[in-house]
């Protein structure tokens, strides 16, 4: 009796102790399941806002570059596209330009577009479906694009608000356009050699100006080109007076010498009769060995006996091997082609 | 009788436990397997899920901060500027939250190991980024459109410290400097 009392609780305990067992791992494996489903939910949702965040500033960006374009001239840059064509904004030589069609795959995976539409307005002067044509108004949409029919729509409204306001104007006051031989000459920006950086000087006339850009005529050779800069110096390895903003070397043209700008955002002050250095320089350094600067680019260049160009001379290899004191090569038949513009 | 019941009852729990012993064990080797697969999994998509969310986070409170800064500005810092360089370097002149006795302030914006400072003109410099991540590209471009609009186009590149754990995200941005409209 008492071995049978025994050998019964024994079974009960041992069959009782498994079932619950494989229930509770039961309840277990749900509640874990449901949890990774929760995870796995959450991680698509902040992958999808993730990929929103990434569209909707490319959107952004197209607008504003539009405002950009904009504010640099309405009657040039606005009011000449066409309604309803695709364009998209790129950065071209420092500033922002638009160009036909859709653009390149942006961070692998984004495609951007704007389109242009005049704005009607009605009896009431206010914007409407159906009006007058308002040329000074235009409708601005911009639609990136990515995966599969994944899109991102931003629309304004631009307007000439500046056309009442008489832009600043400046003028070509400083030049010489006849060096138009092309070929490599400075050596810049050098295979990591270290050869330092060319330069052309100019004098000022009788009367103080404030310079807003230059214009040197180049072309790239290599394939991969440095982004380059324009300096204003007292003298070659002088006083830095003020930077340009800097071009992408990707953004030059191969084919022929083409007058690429170099904007001063900060305005350089000049005084009158006096010489002044425009110096290129690239990044990485081409005055470093060793520093990953490529190129070379061709500065057009004419060469004659006695100097080409009365107001300055050209130099190249200015401060090579990392000597910034290093006047580099003076080049005293040669010189550079090079247009400095002042404020009016 | 006696003799034989406990023969039988001893025959029994032997035989029985022996059988549930192997059934058990197997079971337990079974689930074990699949309840330990499922925490890992677990706690794996949690780590990422704290990537995912980190970057995210992070990002656009980088992004917010400097296009606000930006386009609050007077104009940029050019000789503590470092423009078209993966890690690049930002200095602005700005009007707003200047110490009462200036009239504008610098603000400075820089990668130090991976992560993004702030420093404001007067105070102390601050972190920007968390240390859970990687501010792995801060790239900078001047643009200048025409004779008076300044921009900066900026890609930021921000990535999860723990390799194992990848997540990235890359946030493109334009902010013309307004405080000289």
């Amino acid at each position: 009796m008492l071995g049978a009392l025994n050998s019964r609780s024994h079974k009960n305990a041992n069959g009782f102790g498994l079932v619950e067992i494989v229930v509770a791992v039961g309840i277990i494996s749900i509640t874990l399941f449901a949890l990774l489903q929760t995870e796995l939910v959450a991680i698509k949702l902040l992958r999808t806002e993730k990929e929103n965040l990434e569209a909707m500033l490319l959107a952004e960006e197209s607008l504003e570059a539009v405002r950009s374009i904009r504010d640099e001239s309405w009657t040039t840059q606005i009011a000449t596209l066409t309604d309803g064509a695709l364009y998209h904004p790129v950065v071209e030589n420092g500033k922002w330009k638009l160009s036909a069609g859709s653009s390149t795959v942006i961070s692998g995976k984004y495609q951007r577009s704007v389109t242009f539409k005049t704005a009607l307005r009605n009896v009431r002067d206010q914007i409407a479906a159906s009006g007058t044509a308002d040329p000074d108004t235009k409708e601005v949409t911009a639609i990136v694009s990515w995966g599969s029919g994944k899109q991102k729509t931003l629309t304004a409204y631009i307007t000439n608000f500046l056309s009442s306001i008489t832009p600043r104007a400046e003028a070509k006051t400083f030049f010489f356009e006849n060096g138009t031989t092309d070929a490599n000459l400075a050596a810049f920006p050098s295979q990591n050699a270290g050869d330092g950086d060319p330069s052309q000087s100019f004098t000022t006339g009788g009367a103080a100006v404030t310079v807003t850009k230059a214009e040197l005529y180049i072309k790239k050779v290599g394939t991969n080109l440095s982004d380059i800069y324009l300096e204003i110096r007292e003298s070659p390895t002088g006083n830095i007076l003020g930077t340009s903003t800097i071009i992408t070397g990707s953004a030059i043209s191969t084919s022929t010498l083409s007058w690429v700008s170099f904007r001063f955002p900060d305005f350089v002050a000049l005084v009158p009769n006096q010489s002044y250095t425009l110096r290129l320089g690239s990044i990485p350094p081409s005055t470093s060995a060793g520093s990953g600067s490529a190129g070379p680019l061709h500065w057009g260049y004419q060469q004659t006996a006695s100097s080409p160009y009365s107001g300055g001379v050209a130099r190249r290899y200015i401060g090579r091997l990392s000597n910034p004191s290093d006047q580099g090569q003076l080049l005293d038949q040669y010189d550079y082609s090079f247009r400095v513009y002042t404020l009016q | 009788m006696r003799e034989s019941r406990l023969k039988k009852t001893i025959r029994y729990i032997r035989g029985t436990t022996l059988l549930e012993i192997v059934i058990y064990a197997a079971l337990f080797g079974i689930i074990a397997v699949i309840i330990s697969n499922f925490l890992i999994q677990v706690v794996n998509t949690y780590t990422i899920t704290r990537a995912e969310r980190e970057v995210l986070s992070n990002g656009r409170l980088l992004l917010e901060t400097l296009t606000k800064t930006i386009a609050e500005a007077q104009e940029i810092y050019t000789p503590t500027s470092a423009f078209n360089k993966d890690l690049g370097q930002l200095s602005l002149m700005t009007r707003t939250g200047v110490p009462t006795e200036h009239q504008t302030a610098y603000v400075d914006f820089w990668i130090d190991n991976g992560r993004m400072w702030m420093r404001k003109e007067g105070a102390a410099a601050v972190p920007l980024s968390a240390a859970s991540v990687r501010v792995s590209k801060f790239r900078l471009e001047r643009i200048s459109q025409g004779l008076s609009r300044d921009a900066v186009k900026l890609t930021l590149q921000v990535d999860f410290t723990q390799s194992k754990y990848q997540s990235s995200i890359t946030l493109n941005s334009t902010t013309a400097l307004r405080g000289n409209y």
